[in-house]
């Protein structure tokens, strides 16, 4: 046991370097991004947030969520059902496939629906001809916002559902339970937390998604901008501390996702 | 409702769980399936239920083909092996859950289940525990939870899967005795899959013993214990020693002597290695002194004392009941020298 | 699982729409759309796609993204081994608090790290207004990706250490110390090779994510031509010009090196897992 306690000094001088670096490389952006937001006072924090520009941002990043989070939601429980509960040929390939957001450039992944609905993709003749936008349009950034959010879910629930096992909802079975009946009265109250979980990762990554929605956007203001893409524009216009204020609203996104992980963690 | 399982086999890729296995359980009657772990007892037990599916062979549930119905639709009681109670429901509700799910037109009245399930508390005497989640909850009392959900449902067949294998030994003891009691006043078929032949003797009417996928025989607790069918039942039932490379002999049915006599053709001597004398029996280890082979004896307290033995000492080993398998063949009958 | 079928057998409901929607769902969000970035790259002829891959300003952003992201990936390594033995051994006010943070750059939308970055390290910076007049200049040059790639890649380090030696530290340690190892023999012996794996996979997928990493990067880099232009972003300039066969060259390099990279590190964590399995069995 001697071997668990280092030496005091060795770990007071090892834990202020890790406290050190920590607070240098992350919490001191956090901090930089709310004080540069207020650096003008309140008055300021409110007008540029309440900027029409920055309204029909946040409609757009809530539209996005409000898409890409229950399609991906349904998609990641089926997923996770089929992986966990049963054995079959290419379960290993699935579960990789489903991962392919993770490992793709954001840029690469806005690329790829240029390539398919842009000017000179593969549906764009066609697109052109029936008066349909996708590319530098909402469609576009719903699309992509998809993409890039697509394994969250699934990603949460294929670890919680396999250390479940398959015994509780065989024993709903025996008891007389219906497909649904067994889904509703012990599979999802067995996954809630998991999936709420999976749910707030998905929201704040759609909410954030910066690269794949800048390259489907078009930059067209008050109408393909979402919140991070507004944050660009100011910070590029100079306007510094309205770019840190409409930061600071996804910043305490962020906070707060990491207030719910560390609560769901510490009660369930 | 009786259960009949006929010529059931089931591969799980290229290992043979389940070789045309057959058995016929009536009503009320109450039979253990004993074996060492991978025997195929446990997928018997599920296939039964319908909750693995037979490569071949057919179910029979009060003599009506059950073989292409559903888990569902067997109505079957079954106690898992690690219980699997819903963690977010109460003990009460864990109970409930096989009534509250009928559709309207066949769900008793919610005053009905409620009475119900107070009744099974009282049955299973944890009626205070009603409130708690299973995590909440000892072993022994998920267990008891877990028939008790499972008897909610009025089945006509009972199948648990090592009810007693998580428990300890105490707790397991109570809990069989009370397990027989409780099939006694039901008057259902009971099935229960177990490794502990002990348990297996104590409990049942009668004892299937299953070794690699095929039924070595089956009867009652004393028919299996003295005309065991196979070396392997034999050896499953209870520690045994081996003479001359083909005949057994259990420890307590050797006699022990002192004596000064020498080794001959027919009289076995040893010498003790080891006593054994905490418990109700006292056990030596002896070893052979011709062919050096090691042998366990078990000897009264009483037998003890008036020999006075000690480590080192000679003794004359004579076997009261020497059982020999003609051929080894599982089929050849036991007969005594 | 029996040869020649499919699955096996199991009485649970749902696999079959459960799986036909999974792979429908993957197929129309996922694996048509990706098709469709190596199609487009076997449309254009092979000579353009090397011209392309191989002019001087892309293998300039190559070196750059490829190198910044290695040397970042170090960082990470050292500094997220640094936090994550910390927070496992050792006990101090506000442990919890650190613990949380350390996942603030998963969660931290890539262009608010970005801005807030550049601007801890421009002149007037709470950092550049001492590390300038040092001689140390991070905003527009490439210490400044690698200080981007470093706040993205430490979470993964982190993450992927913190559970194995949480692990070598209750079981093995005690074991070896009573065996009379000393402290050195024990980090030697029997927490390196242990934690090795995990910091080695930690590191891979610190640098797969670096690479294709844009937001956090593209302000503090200043994009200066053939000096620190990271490959993402000429993606991103190609696209603007509309040179769709030019973006979908560099696209293919990238997506082929991290395709490979998570392919490894996918099988060197099955190897090590069934090794660790195999040992405990």
């Amino acid at each position: 046991m001697s071997i668990r306690k280092d030496p005091v000094w060795v770990q007071w001088s090892l834990t202020a370097l890790a406290m050190l670096a920590l607070g240098g490389f992350i919490v001191l952006p956090l901090v930089a991004v709310f004080v540069q937001a207020f650096e003008k006072g309140w008055a300021a924090y409110v007008t540029a947030v309440a900027d029409p520009n920055t309204l029909s941002a946040i409609r757009l990043s809530l539209l996005a969520v409000g898409i890409a989070v229950p399609l991906n939601l349904v998609f990641g429980v089926a997923a996770a059902w089929v992986i966990t509960k049963f054995q079959f040929r290419g379960r290993d390939l699935l579960v990789s496939l489903i991962d392919i957001p993770f490992g793709v450039s954001p840029v690469i992944s806005g690329l790829i629906f240029i390539l398919l609905f842009g000017a000179n993709g593969w549906f764009g003749q066609w697109l052109a001809d029936h008066d349909v936008r996708i590319v530098f349009a909402v469609p576009g950034i719903v699309l992509a916002t998809v993409f890039v959010t697509f394994p969250f879910v699934a990603r949460e629930l294929i670890p919680l559902m396999e250390s479940q096992g398959t015994e509780e909802e065989e024993a709903a079975l025996v008891l007389g339970a219906s497909a649904w009946q067994m889904f509703f009265r012990v599979t999802l109250p067995n996954i809630k937390w998991g999936l709420f979980y999976g749910v707030v990762l998905c929201t704040a990554r759609a909410l954030g998604e910066f690269g794949a929605v800048s390259v489907v956007s078009g930059h067209i203001r008050g109408e393909t901008n979402t919140l991070p893409l507004h944050v660009e524009i100011l910070y590029n216009e100079y306007n510094y501390s309205g770019a840190f204020a409409v930061a600071s609203i996804l910043s305490a996104i962020a906070v707060i996702t990491l207030v719910l992980k560390k609560w769901i963690s510490h009660e369930h | 409702m009786s259960i009949e399982v006929e010529r059931i086999s089931k591969r799980f890729g290229t290992y043979e769980a389940l070789h045309e296995v057959s058995l016929r359980i009536e009503t009320g009657e109450l039979v253990a399936l004993l074996g060492p772990s991978g025997s195929g007892k446990t997928t018997l037990l599920r296939i039964i239920a319908g909750l693995d599916l037979p490569d071949s062979g057919s179910i029979r549930l009060n003599d009506e083909d059950a073989t292409q119905t559903t888990v569902r639709e067997r109505q079957v009681g079954f106690v898992f092996q690690h219980y699997a109670l819903f963690r977010h429901l109460t003990v009460f509700e864990n109970i409930a859950f096989g009534l509250r799910l009928r559709p309207k037109a066949t769900r008793p009245p919610e005053r009905e289940i409620r009475d119900r399930v107070t009744k099974l508390l009282e049955l299973i005497q944890l009626s205070w525990l009603g409130d708690r989640y299973p995590n909440q909850l000892s072993g022994g009392q998920r267990q008891r939870v877990a028939l008790a959900r499972a008897l909610a449902v009025e089945p006509k067949v009972l199948l648990l899967d090592e009810p007693f294998g998580a428990l300890d030994a105490k707790v397991r003891k109570e809990l069989r005795r009370w397990l027989r009691r409780l099939h006694d006043e039901l008057h259902v078929a009971s099935v229960f899959v177990t490794h502990d032949q002990e348990e297996a003797l104590e409990v049942s009417d009668r004892v299937a013993i299953l070794n690699t996928g095929r039924i070595e025989q089956v009867g009652t607790p004393t028919e299996v214990y003295d005309h065991p069918a196979s070396p392997f039942v034999y050896q499953f039932l209870g520690d045994v020693n081996l003479f001359h490379g083909r005949s057994y002999v259990r420890p307590f049915e050797l006699d022990i002597t002192r004596t000064t006599e020498p080794a001959s053709e027919g009289v076995v001597t040893a010498k003790v290695r080891f006593i054994g004398s905490a418990g109700p029996v006292v056990r030596l280890e002896l070893e052979r002194e011709d062919t050096a082979e090691a042998l366990d004896a078990e000897i009264t307290r009483d037998r003890f004392r008036e020999l006075a033995l000690r480590v080192g000492e000679r003794v004359k080993v004579t076997p009261r009941n020497l059982i020999t398998f003609e051929g080894g063949g599982v089929s050849s009958n036991p007969h005594r020298e | 699982m029996a040869a020649g079928t499919f699955r096996k057998a199991n009485i649970l409901p749902g696999f079959g729409p459960a799986l036909g929607y999974t792979v429908f769902y993957l197929s129309l969000i996922v694996l048509i759309p990706l098709s469709a970035v190596f199609l487009k790259s076997v449309s254009s002829t092979w000579a353009h796609f090397v011209e392309t891959v191989t002019a001087p300003k892309v293998l300039a952003a190559y070196r750059l993204s490829f190198g910044a992201s290695f040397v970042a990936g170090l960082v990470s390594s050292v500094v997220g081994f640094l936090i994550a033995w910390v927070l496992v051994r050792y006990e101090f006010p506000g442990k919890a608090l650190a613990d949380a943070l350390v996942d603030l750059p998963f969660a931290l939308p890539t262009a608010v790290a970005g801005i807030a970055l550049t601007s801890l390290y421009t002149e007037n910076g709470w950092l550049g207004r001492y590390l300038i007049p040092m001689g140390i200049k991070v905003a527009f040059t490439p210490l400044g990706v690698v200080i981007a790639l470093t706040f993205i890649g430490l979470p993964f380090v982190v993450r992927s250490v913190q559970p194995v030696l949480a692990d070598a530290d209750r079981e093995l340690e005690e074991a070896a110390t009573s065996l009379g190892a000393t402290r050195v023999q024990v980090f030697t012996k029997v927490i390196a090779p242990m934690v090795g794996p995990s910091l080695l996979t930690g590191f891979a997928m610190a640098f797969a994510r670096a690479l294709g990493e844009y937001g956090s990067v593209i302000f503090i880099s200043g994009n200066l031509p053939m000096k620190t232009e990271i490959a993402p972003l000429l993606i991103v300039t190609k696209l603007e010009q509309y040179d769709y066969a030019g973006a979908t060259a560099i696209a293919v390099v990238m997506l082929v090196t991290s395709f490979v990279l998570l392919l490894g590190i996918n099988m060197f964590q099955r190897r090590t897992r069934r090794y660790m399995e195999a040992d405990e069995a």
